[in-house]
């Protein structure tokens, strides 16, 4: 079986381009796609447990959304709610399941202020050993 | 092909932190430095000589609540705040209460840590006249807590590492000035005021009278105000050996060591008197000049500075999810809990509470000149508050629990408990005591007695209204019956945090 495609998703535009592209890219190699929501709550804020629990329930309910997709794209599809930060979180999930690449999507913002705000894209292009592939939304 | 639904995993990184970040959560939360740039001249006008004394016992309460905070983290991690415990044991109306303090407290505290942010500010550049105007001060006030609340809303953080140097730095600063503060007077090189130190500075006992005892114990609420996070994060207990808590000992014993050492050698080098008559609202700034000179009172400038800003995050970063727990459970407006999409964080919760925070900021200044002194008072009465309930709540908790051994019963029970009381009376006194505008720091009256008893008091009648008004039309969270700890929570070993991921 061909490898398996990790794809951050969030619900965003950005992560919804990626899908789309996911979906096409697996449609052509072959291969599954595992979907994944990374979350990490800082533990200097205190009272993380309601934090992580509502963002475990926005993190399914995307899921879960984009595990519809593909299934009606009829695309093999898998969903991972992940309790890391998305950069360690996604490399981490391609290293798991032997991926053949993470794909992520990109908001075409500008590069300081993506530096400035942290971009999961960019940090995965330095993190990442397996390829990486960004879809601008 | 169907879809398999959505598998939970833990990330590569295990969720519990290990000893020295814990630390640094601790102290870096209850921001030395800046703790100390903002009451050292309270506390000194308030008990004198005895200031490092007055610190050194105002720990105690503290420690004893936070035996209690310790405890409910037992029965309910993670939820480091007061809003659920106090729920859990006292009922909905003083769980709701407790939470409102606590917002309050925060709003309150922006102020402080806007204008200190301000005043070091210019004092970094050397801009005194600017210093001086209240109009510049204010300027960045607003524009540091709009910058601290963009920052939380896009969950920036500092790397680990940059933390604990940051930490680092502050503390061996602030060493650096007692050190040459006390090498100064030692030598001759101090000026007039300068005192040489006794060992009565640091004795209790010594403390003449107890409205001394009262003021400093209210500002060292303030001060030890976010030590209690260490408590609650999960701390790392894998290898055995090692108790949890122990971080928290570790940073407290920081904490004491650094205001006692700090006060005693601000004393020594200015005197009492100098330090008391300051009005500047930048003691230390100023005093720091007079002590290293030469460019390094920069360094304390600095360290004050990253202090502010450490701890404009930990006041926001809490406030924020306790309103999103609050909305969560039905106590307040839902749009609290919302959560950015992409930050992941509960940015309306964050956003109102920086809007809050500027517009009190605003508003105290146009209205009164003295809000540092002043606002401290009244948030020391709002920390008092909802500390006080948290011990008792725990008691309360517990109660069926405390009788099984000698352990629960002093740790569990009396401990919170005295802390509680302690803190309930400190809450009373200093009411009767700021009903007295002649008594307030700033010296005004406002509807005849002092502005922080207005600010303190008005904000927990705003709180009980808003409350009644709440409750009208969502009655359900306040439908939430009292609990008491399951048997056996308290012999249970401690919450483990699990290793590491598992395969999805």
């Amino acid at each position: 079986m061909a490898a398996s495609l990790v794809v951050g998703y969030d619900g965003t535009p950005g992560a919804r381009a990626a899908s789309d592209e996911a979906l096409r890219l697996a449609r052509d190699l072959g291969g599954e796609l595992v979907f994944a929501y990374c979350y990490a709550v800082s533990p200097v804020g205190g009272e993380v447990g309601d934090l992580e629990a509502a963002l475990r329930e926005r993190g399914t309910a995307v899921l879960n959304e984009a595990l519809a997709q593909a299934h009606d794209a009829g695309i093999a599809a898998r969903a991972a709610l992940v309790n890391d930060r998305p950069s360690s979180g996604l490399v981490g999930l391609a290293e798991e399941n032997d991926a053949r690449m993470i794909i992520v999507g990109s908001y075409g913002e500008p590069p300081l202020k993506g530096a400035l705000i942290g971009s999961t894209a960019h940090k995965l292009l330095h993190l990442s050993e397996r390829p990486v592939l960004v879809v601008r939304a | 092909v169907a879809a398999e639904g959505v598998v939970e995993q833990k990330g590569l990184k295990e969720g519990a932190l290990g000893f020295v970040s814990s630390v640094v959560i601790g102290v870096a939360s209850t921001a030395p430095g800046y703790s100390l740039a903002a009451v050292l001249t309270l506390v000194v006008a308030a008990v004198g000589l005895q200031a490092p004394a007055v610190l050194i016992l105002a720990f105690l309460p503290m420690l004893f609540i936070a035996a209690s905070y310790y405890y409910m983290n037992r029965a309910d991690p993670d939820c480091g705040t007061t809003f659920s415990w106090v729920t859990r044991a006292m009922g909905p109306s003083w769980g709701w209460m407790g939470g409102w303090a606590i917002v309050v407290a925060d709003v309150i505290v922006m102020a402080n840590l806007a204008q200190i942010a301000g005043l070091y500010g210019f004092l970094l550049v050397g801009w005194q006249s600017a210093a001086d105007s209240t109009l510049a001060v204010t300027i960045v006030g607003v524009i540091w807590i709009v910058v601290m609340t963009a920052i939380c809303v896009y969950g920036i953080e500092l790397s680990a590492r940059t933390q604990v140097g940051l930490l680092g730095a502050e503390l061996v600063t602030l060493a650096l000035f007692a050190v040459v503060a006390f090498y100064k007077v030692a030598s001759g090189d101090a000026g007039a005021g300068s005192v040489n130190p006794a060992l009565s500075w640091f004795n209790p006992f010594a403390i003449s009278s107890l409205d001394g005892v009262r003021d400093g114990l209210l500002v060292a609420v303030f001060i030890y105000w976010g030590w209690d996070s260490t408590v609650c994060v999960n701390e790392e207990t894998s290898d055995s050996g090692t108790t949890p808590g122990r971080a928290a000992v570790f940073s407290t014993l920081i904490l004491v060591g650094v205001y006692v050492l700090v006060s005693a050698a601000a004393i020594s080098f200015a005197g009492p008197e100098a330090i008391a008559k300051d009005d500047s609202g930048d003691a230390l700034g100023l005093l720091a000049h007079s002590v290293l000179g030469g460019g390094w009172d920069k360094l304390v400038i600095i360290a004050v500075l990253t202090s502010a800003a450490a701890s404009t995050q930990t006041t926001i970063l809490p406030t924020a999810r306790t309103s999103l727990s609050m909305a969560r459970a039905g106590a307040m407006p839902s749009i609290l809990g919302r959560i950015h999409q992409r930050f992941q964080t509960p940015d309306v919760s964050t956003v109102l509470m920086g809007l809050l925070s500027i517009v009190w900021y605003v508003g105290l200044t146009l209205v009164s000149e003295n809000i540092l002194f002043d606002s401290i008072a009244a948030l020391g009465l709002m920390i008092a508050f909802y500390y006080g309930i948290t011990g008792f709540a725990c008691a309360i908790y517990y109660r069926h629990e405390l009788t099984n051994s000698v352990k629960n019963f002093v740790f569990v029970g009396v401990a919170p408990v005295i802390g509680g009381l302690v803190l309930l009376w400190l809450f009373y006194a200093s009411c009767v005591d700021l009903s007295k505008p002649e008594n307030s720091e700033s010296g005004d009256s406002w509807l005849g007695v002092g502005p922080p008893l207005v600010i303190g008091i008005g904000f927990l009648v705003l709180g009980v209204v808003l409350m009644l008004f709440w409750r009208g039309g969502h009655p359900d969270f306040f439908r939430r019956k009292r609990e008491t700890a399951e048997p056996g929570t308290l012999e249970a070993p401690p919450p483990q945090v699990a290793e590491t991921a598992g395969v999805a």
